[in-house]
């Protein structure tokens, strides 16, 4: 029965999916399907399966839902509607770790406030990364690189190439980040940096930039941080 | 009965003779009683005709019968009834029915004759009784002689009764409680050594012995009631005589018959009392009854007045002019002298006040004012006029409730219609006249057209305003906090407070609730002065969004918990040490955040003032420039003016260079902003050198760089806000992600991470405290989450260290720290939802600024009116020329308002506007000045206006904070009568307090009591 409902899956995966959400919904499923609706590119549809499923889940998953539900909205350029649900999962579970990827896209929206249309272009790359389509993300993303969000842009293509497993793209993109915008204030580039540094097993630049950190923002989470990363790998 | 005959007639001599004695002896006795009677009565002063009474005797004189002596007679001569039988055998008749003999009957009446014979019946006569009187008679007369014998004068007094007297005071009238002497004085052959005085009073009889001497004697009484006397002496009582108590006459009724002047619409009514308020010019007719017969009746008043008489009534009429007392004299036997009090109630002017807006406003928005009058009268109001003075006074004639005690107008005033420009003012005020002609002119108000210049001096004034208390109430606090702090060590070392201790915290909480007190009025001025600000014509939205931002601050000033603390510990001083000690640590953290506050606030002020000082002076310049130009214009017709002028431009542009470096020196401002205002200052200063060309380019130049400046500085300042915000948002993020990793990683030490986080959120807290004192958004509720946060990391802290179960804390934390992220977010979209971003804000000021142009370019062609029949000369030429360009720069902007982003749906509007304008343009620069272009301007401002209203009605909508509901303070004591009640005022009272319902008799203690308050005033 499961190798049958597998080939099905595979056939027809949407409708197969559909069915089965409707036999028995749960939050894999429809987390599987909404991104299926993502990668088609049907956020209408993703954001109509997760608010009508909403209430057969319980408030953890009801919460997993919201926030993929902003994602859509997200991804969708629907920008608002974004805005506010992700607020609305900071508010009502602030204590709840998806509460801190809410933010994070909050303080994304929040500086791309000033450039709305530049906003979108850098979120379709977040898009591209998200349906794994990470070559894509890259191409847009090098068309970012020398606008107002370009650190950020180096940023992101650089956690691309991390996720794609190749550290030295990272490495050598973070480098020209640090050239370009020698005053950005995006210090989890910097730390990303050392990470891709000791990947690359440069421990004596990794120190360097983890030691510059520390004396650029000594009493803050990133110099935590990286006495962290430096305690870890024995480079004092 | 011969013998029987000679019998008889001896039996009846012997009779007489016996009867005959018996009448003399009966004679005598009632001599003798008669003597002793008289002599009694004469002895007792009575009179001697009672003796008299002796006769009484003689009333009893019986006559013995025949038959009744013949048997006595028989007793003493022992004949055992001879006789008896003798006289009745005798008086048988002849033919009796016993057949008595006849013959023995004569045969037995001779033997009996025969048997007396010889006996001599006189010796057998009585004289015993005879003998006794006779001698009682002798003893009588002796008596009787005696007294005239011995007593003479009292015998010939008892004779005659016969003493003169004279008795004083006799009858008398007297007044009450008087003490008066009763005599008596006697003449007489004999007199007695004293007298009986007899006084009757109150129905009692009161007995006195007076002795006399010389024949007098008196008595002193005093007479409280009507009293009779009389003397009484020997057998004599003198005449009754009456003392009666003097009554003081008195008014059994009075009445006052009052006609009302006609002003007071009054009917005639009767009034009784010895009290008049009545309205002044009221005639009085008086009527009254006395106690008693007048012999004459006076009213003094002002003039004395004969009031007529009528037995007891009196009456007369006179008119109340002036308030006084009045003496009302009546005379009879006694007299009366009766005050009447008269107020005269003069008629007061009627009373008339703006309450509505009543105060001096600026123009509204649509120029069109709603007044409203509130008038008064004591006895009604007749007329109601509204007067206004632009140029010329003009008068209004308002509708009025005519004859009504009081009336409220309102009437809408279009302001329209007059052309007001910029920096004009009308003033206006009401007359309002009474029934009696009286007339009343209210408060004078103005209606001001301020100026943008105006606008701006007043929001300054009102930021430094605030800053300086502000300042004063931050170093007032400071002064507290310590004193509160030393008493707090006090208490926690000593355990115990002291009385004058006690006593100091009360003052210091008095104080402290001041503070706050005066944070919220300056809150309520502040909010009044917006609401002002927004129903001017002209608007400068950032002059009222700066205030609402300073209103937003004192709001968030004065913590009502740090009042709730106050009361708190006010309740506690009473109580045990460890109570008011807990009560002092409790005020402590809100006393401290009101330190912060106030700080947070001065410096924000600070900031804020800067902006505005900038935008002020730019407009200075501006102005200067504009000044300048006129100069240049006027060099060519006018040297000597233009020279007058010159000198004051160029004494205002050294104001400006000094205003400039001043503010350059201020406190916090931007190095480059600095730099810059410090080179505009010593460009300024040398631009007095310059000529008048050259001086007018440089101040447009000026402007131009402080607006730039200004929107540099206001911009540089909201970005790096923003930029520092999102910096603080961004480590709030990572510090709440660490704590994620100390919740879901198992980490070595945990203690140490989240010390490590600890540390550097207290890095984040401080730079946020940073952008709090630079931004109004930045709330310090956003600080307290933050601190919360860093308490949980504590709590953490401790947990790991110990059992190694802090994640709940941690847990906590995190959700402490997404909030204040959420609370930046929230931060950040408000500071950067500025009126700009839509477009409407500079859209508004735009067509503000163009209402303003066309206004100011309809005066400049007001002012070449009228035309000279000859026709225009080369300068007015030349000047409708100029008006021509400047219309068309207006219209101009006016087109290119199409484009703004907050034209949208008003295009329509703008485009009939534009036309309007194009075609007044095309009539000046054909020079067609008529009436009809003069009308036109007007109506095309009012168009302008109302473009700008409609606009400003969508766009803008008053916000109202709500307020708590309170508990409403238990009743006290009114509060004394304000010092600044004005003299009108007063009077309003005093007419509104006498319509009120009242017992008649307050009602001269009523207006007593307000005449002595506006004595004072």
């Amino acid at each position: 029965m499961s190798i049958f409902l597998l080939i099905l899956i595979l056939l027809n995966p949407i409708d197969s999916l559909k069915s089965l959400i409707k036999e028995r919904p749960n939050l894999e499923t429809i987390l599987h399907l909404n991104q299926l609706y993502l990668e088609n590119r049907e956020f209408k549809k993703g954001i109509l399966l997760l608010k009508k499923y909403r209430r057969y889940l319980d408030s953890k998953e009801q919460l997993l839902l919201i926030y993929n539900e902003a994602e859509d909205y997200l991804f969708a350029g629907d920008i608002k509607n974004a805005y506010k649900q992700y607020m609305e999962i900071v508010i009502r579970n602030p204590d709840d770790e998806i509460a801190n990827d809410a933010l994070e896209r909050l303080y994304l929206l929040e500086i791309g406030r000033v450039d709305t249309t530049l906003l979108k272009r850098f979120l379709r790359t977040i898009y591209l990364y998200k349906i794994r389509k990470y070559h894509q993300a890259i191409d847009t993303l090098k068309t970012l690189l020398n606008s107002k969000f370009g650190a950020y842009a180096y940023y992101y293509l650089a956690l691309v190439y991390n996720d794609i497993e190749d550290p030295a793209q990272s490495y050598a993109v973070l480098k020209e980040m640090r050239k370009a915008h020698p005053k950005n204030r995006i210090y989890d580039a910097t730390i990303l940096l050392a990470e891709m540094a000791l990947k690359l097993d440069k421990k004596k630049e990794a120190k360097e930039v983890l030691e510059g950190l520390i004396l650029t923002v000594p009493n803050s989470i990133y110099a935590m941080r990286a006495r962290e990363i430096i305690s870890e790998n024995g480079l004092e | 009965m011969a013998q029987f005959d000679q019998l008889e007639k001896r039996l009846k001599n012997y009779a007489h003779r016996e009867q005959l004695i018996d009448i003399v002896s009966h004679l005598l006795f009632v001599l003798t009683t008669t003597l002793i009677s008289t002599t009694v009565s004469i002895l007792l002063l009575k009179s001697p005709f009672y003796g008299l009474i002796g006769i009484i005797p003689l009333f009893f004189y019986r006559n013995i019968p025949f038959i009744e002596r013949v048997k006595t007679l028989e007793k003493r001569i022992n004949l055992s009834d001879k006789l008896i039988n003798s006289i009745q055998l005798s008086k048988i008749s002849l033919d009796n029915k016993e057949r008595y003999s006849r013959e023995l009957i004569n045969a037995y009446i001779e033997t009996v004759a025969e048997a007396i014979k010889n006996i001599d019946l006189k010796k057998y006569i009585d004289l015993k009784t005879l003998k006794r009187n006779l001698l009682l008679f002798l003893i009588a007369v002796a008596v009787t002689l005696i007294p005239p014998a011995f007593f003479p004068e009292y015998f010939w007094y008892a004779l005659t009764h016969k003493i003169d007297y004279t008795i004083s005071p006799g009858d008398m009238i007297l007044l009450k409680d008087s003490p008066v002497v009763l005599s008596i004085k006697l003449w007489g052959v004999y007199l007695p050594g004293d007298v009986w005085l007899l006084i009757y009073q109150g129905g009692k009889l009161q007995k006195e012995k007076i002795s006399l001497k010389d024949g007098q004697g008196e008595k002193k009484i005093k007479i409280t009631e009507e009293t009779s006397y009389q003397f009484q002496f020997l057998d004599q009582k003198t005449r009754r005589f009456r003392l009666k108590v003097k009554e003081p006459i008195f008014i059994e009724n009075l009445q006052f018959h009052l006609h009302y002047p006609p002003y007071t619409k009054l009917k005639t009514e009767t009034k009784t009392g010895r009290q008049l308020i009545v309205p002044q010019f009221t005639r009085v007719e008086i009527e009254g009854r006395a106690s008693q017969d007048l012999s004459t009746a006076v009213l003094e008043f002002i003039d004395t007045l004969n009031l007529s008489i009528e037995g007891k009534t009196f009456h007369g009429s006179f008119t109340v002019k002036k308030s006084g007392v009045a003496y009302l004299h009546l005379k009879s036997h006694s007299s009366l002298k009766e005050p009447l009090r008269i107020y005269s109630i003069p008629d007061l002017a009627p009373m008339v006040s703006i309450f509505y807006p009543g105060y001096n406003i600026n123009l509204p928005q649509d120029m069109k004012l709603k007044i409203g009058i509130r008038c008064s009268d004591d006895y009604g109001l007749k007329s109601a006029n509204f007067y206004y003075t632009y140029r010329k006074e003009s008068r209004r004639v308002l509708k009025i409730h005519s004859g009504a005690i009081e009336d409220t107008i309102f009437f809408e005033w279009d302001l329209s219609q007059l052309a007001l420009l910029p920096g004009d003012e009308v003033s206006y005020y009401a007359i309002i006249g009474d029934n009696a002609g009286h007339y009343s002119k209210s408060k004078v108000y103005y209606v001001y057209f301020p100026t943008m210049e105006q606008i701006y001096k007043e929001v300054s004034k009102k930021e430094n305003e605030v800053s300086k208390d502000l300042e004063f109430l931050r170093s007032l606090h400071g002064e507290e906090m310590k004193e509160m702090d030393r008493l707090h060590k006090k208490l926690m070392e000593e355990r115990k407070i002291t009385w004058a201790e006690q006593e100091k915290l009360k003052q210091i909480i008095e104080r402290e609730k001041r503070i706050t007190e005066k944070i919220d009025a300056w809150q309520a001025e502040l909010e009044k002065t917006i609401e002002k600000l927004n129903e001017g014509i002209v608007l400068d939205r950032k002059s009222i969004e700066r205030l609402k931002e300073i209103t937003d601050i004192l709001q968030e000033l004065a913590p009502e918990k740090l009042r709730q603390a106050l009361n708190q510990l006010k309740q506690t001083l009473n109580q045990r040490p460890e109570d008011i000690e807990k009560a002092l640590q409790n005020i402590k953290e809100h006393q401290k955040e009101l330190a912060e506050a106030l700080k947070r606030t001065l410096e924000l002020l600070r900031r804020f003032q800067q902006e505005e000082r900038l935008k002020e002076l730019a407009e200075k310049a501006r102005k200067l420039a504009d000044e300048q130009k006129t100069i240049e214009e006027l060099l060519k017709n006018d040297s000597l003016k233009a020279e007058k002028e010159q000198l004051q431009v160029d004494q205002d542009i050294k104001e400006l260079s000094n205003e400039l470096q001043e503010l350059a020196r201020s406190q916090g401002l931007e190095a480059e902003i600095k730099q810059a205002l410090e080179m505009m200052s010593e460009q300024t200063q040398a631009m007095i050198q310059m000529d008048a060309h050259s001086k007018k380019e440089a101040l447009e130049n000026l402007a131009m760089d402080l607006e730039k400046l200004y929107k540099k500085l206001t911009r540089s300042r909201r970005a790096n806000l923003r930029k520092n915000l999102i910096a603080v948002l961004n480590q709030i993020i990572a510090a709440s992600k660490q704590e994620e990793r100390l919740l879901k990683e198992d980490l070595p030490e945990k203690k140490r991470f989240q010390q490590e986080i600890l540390q550097a959120t207290r890095t984040i807290a401080d730079s946020l405290y940073a952008q709090q004192t630079k931004s109004l958004y930045v709330s310090p509720q956003i600080g307290k989450r933050l601190a919360r946060a860093m308490l949980k990391m504590k709590q953490a802290q401790k947990l790991f260290s110990k059992r190694n179960q802090g994640k709940p804390a941690v847990r906590q934390a995190m959700a402490e720290l997404n909030v204040v992220a959420f609370q930046l977010l929230q931060s950040l979209k408000n500071a950067s939802a500025g009126k700009s971003s839509t477009g409407m804000d500079k859209f508004l000021q735009t067509l503000s600024n163009i209402s303003k142009g066309q206004m100011s370019l309809n005066q400049s062609l007001m002012n070449i009116l009228p035309i000279p029949a000859s026709g225009l000369n080369a300068q007015q030429r030349a000047q409708l020329r100029s008006l021509a360009r400047k219309q068309g720069e207006l219209r101009q902007a006016l087109e290119s308002l199409k484009n703004e982003p907050g034209a949208g749906e008003y295009g329509d509007i703008i485009e009939g506007l534009t036309k309007e304008m194009r075609e007044m343009e095309e009539q000046l620069y054909q020079y067609k000045v008529d009436r009809e272009l003069i009308e036109r301007q007007r109506r095309l401002i009012t168009r302008l206006l109302d473009a700008q209203r409609s606009i400003r009605k969508e766009d803008y909508t008053k916000k109202r904070i709500s307020r708590p509901g309170q508990n409403f303070l238990e009743r006290t004591s009114p509060k004394p009568l304000s010092e600044h009640i004005s003299k009108d005022e007063l009077r309003e009272m005093i007419q509104r307090a006498l319509r009120e319902s009242y017992p008649t008799e307050y009602e001269l203690y009523i207006r007593e009591y307000f005449k002595k308050l506006l004595e004072q005033r």
